[in-house]
């Protein structure tokens, strides 16, 4: 990809692109940062749109960024809610909060393609330390099913490392 | 590990079945043997099961509090509901987990509505609302789960508004660029002018939100707004809504205003000449077909049609036609 595309997908595309961020996410920052990460995926990627829709192809992206940044989202309220409710002594620093919430969100990729009963099972027996029978009596399935499920999710995220050290 | 040395899916596929074994309430020792010896077979066998070992390990990295399947789990069937009515899409099946299908997912959760120049487009929302776009208009659906919120950035829409039960309580709010327009239970019609809102209530009322004002807009109303000021309600032309039929209903028209009307619903210039600008046409015309529409206007009127291009016409007077 020559720099001079870039430059041209850039100057032509980039201000268009954060107007229409903004006006989909109500938010000057979250559009900068997203617009900002979408330049930074097309450089990375080193595709420049083949098609004539330079901008179908950037809103694509964008797109894609905008599902990870609502997860993140997601999951930082829920983390936020768990530990309002911690006695004050117990609540964890902020770098740890961080931590957390950058450990859950590489669990969640790992195991994002999975059905979602099979990451239930898997986050049954991972997280909340449950037997399979007690799983099995909660999903209403049987034993050897959950016992399935959690090696289905173990290679699905043996599968993910895989793609994401490639 | 280099990638070219990745074990076989097949090997994968076993480890994994083993380490599920292995945690399993009623593994035996028999069991733990033959998961040894299974390793023990051969190197590709025991790499696979350091790695897996590996991966597993990342989740006890998790500290106590927040070792809690919820946190995923809770957040991926909600957020796949949200996210969904953020872009306020439904999507019949319920049972697609998150990231699942991402890819049409997104194709079909993100697409905003929007309509070329002359056209007219219908859609249906999650919670039974019906919403007509006419021409050159383009709007965001977002329900957030609080609001069900329309925001029209240009053109114009006529909403029917719906009841679905699990957005009871949740307003129905068309936002525009000078103020917001929440439904009462209603038909209306919004237009989004190039510096002014007006809004016309065809059934029920709606509740118009000004600065700091607000004020209840009662069937057969119609108000304008801009920036600065609320205009007083007036009594509604019937005709308004007559669009959704492709029709133009022009009742003592000036021709100024019956050209600027028609020009939202054809491409380049269509203008007329001032010395025509205060003749008053009258009659029904067709949106779909402006050339018509404009043939039938010279008919009545004495002036006549000046087409350098299908993109350039003007309305001048029959005396002055070349």
């Amino acid at each position: 990809m020559s720099q001079h595309n870039i430059d041209t997908l850039y100057r032509e595309h980039h201000s268009w692109l954060h107007r229409w961020l903004r006006g989909r996410l109500g938010c000057e920052h979250s559009a900068a940062d997203i617009a900002h990460d979408t330049y930074l995926k097309v450089m990375l990627s080193n595709s420049l749109p083949t098609d004539d829709q330079p901008r179908r192809y950037l809103t694509r992206i964008a797109k894609s960024l905008m599902i990870d940044l609502f997860r993140r989202r997601q999951i930082e309220a829920a983390y936020l809610e768990t530990i309002r409710h911690l006695p004050e002594q117990e609540i964890p620093s902020e770098e740890t909060q961080h931590i957390v919430v950058e450990t859950l969100l590489e669990i969640d990729q790992m195991l994002q393609a999975l059905p979602s009963y099979v990451r239930q099972a898997f986050l049954m027996r991972k997280l909340d330390g449950l037997s399979y029978k007690e799983i099995a009596t909660k999903m209403n399935v049987s034993v050897s099913s959950v016992e399935k499920y959690v090696a289905k999710a173990l290679a699905a995220c043996y599968l993910d490392s895989l793609k994401a050290s490639s | 590990m280099s990638s070219s040395s990745h074990p076989q899916p097949e090997i994968i596929d076993t480890a994994a079945t083993w380490m599920a074994r292995l945690w399993a309430d009623d593994v035996s020792l028999e069991d733990k043997q033959a998961c040894k010896h299974w390793r023990q077979q051969n190197p590709e066998h025991e790499q696979a099961w350091q790695i897996l070992a590996s991966m597993a390990e990342r989740f006890d990295r998790l500290p106590e509090h927040a070792a809690n399947s919820t946190l995923l789990t809770a957040t991926s069937t909600s957020s796949r509901r949200q996210f969904l009515q953020w872009v306020g899409i439904f999507i019949g099946s319920a049972s697609v987990g998150y990231g699942l299908q991402k890819t049409q997912l997104w194709q079909q959760a993100m697409s905003d509505y929007s309509t070329g120049i002359g056209e007219t487009h219908d859609v249906q929302l999650a919670d039974g609302s019906h919403l007509r776009l006419n021409t050159d208009t383009a709007i965001d659906v977002v329900f957030n789960g609080k609001q069900r919120l329309i925001h029209l950035k240009h053109g114009e829409v006529f909403i029917t508004t719906g009841h679905a039960a699990e957005f009871a309580g949740q307003p129905f709010i068309v936002v525009t660029a000078e103020g917001k327009i929440e439904a009462l239970g209603t038909q209306f019609n919004v237009r989004q002018n190039a510096d002014s809102t007006e809004v016309t209530v065809v059934q029920d009322s709606v509740l118009i939100h000004h600065a700091q004002q607000k004020l209840t807009l009662n069937a057969g109303e119609r108000i304008r707004f801009n920036q600065l000021e609320l205009a007083e309600a007036v009594k509604a032309d019937p005709a308004i809504t007559s669009w959704t039929q492709h029709k133009l209903v022009a009742e003592q028209m000036p021709v100024s205003k019956f050209i600027d009307e028609l020009s939202r619903y054809r491409s380049g210039i269509l203008r007329c000449d001032a010395t025509v600008a205060d003749l008053r046409v009258s009659g029904v015309f067709p949106l779909n077909d402006t050339d018509k529409a404009l043939q039938q206007m010279a008919q009545a009127l004495p002036v006549y049609i000046q087409s350098r291009t299908r993109y350039w016409v003007t309305v001048v007077p029959r005396d002055r036609a070349l």
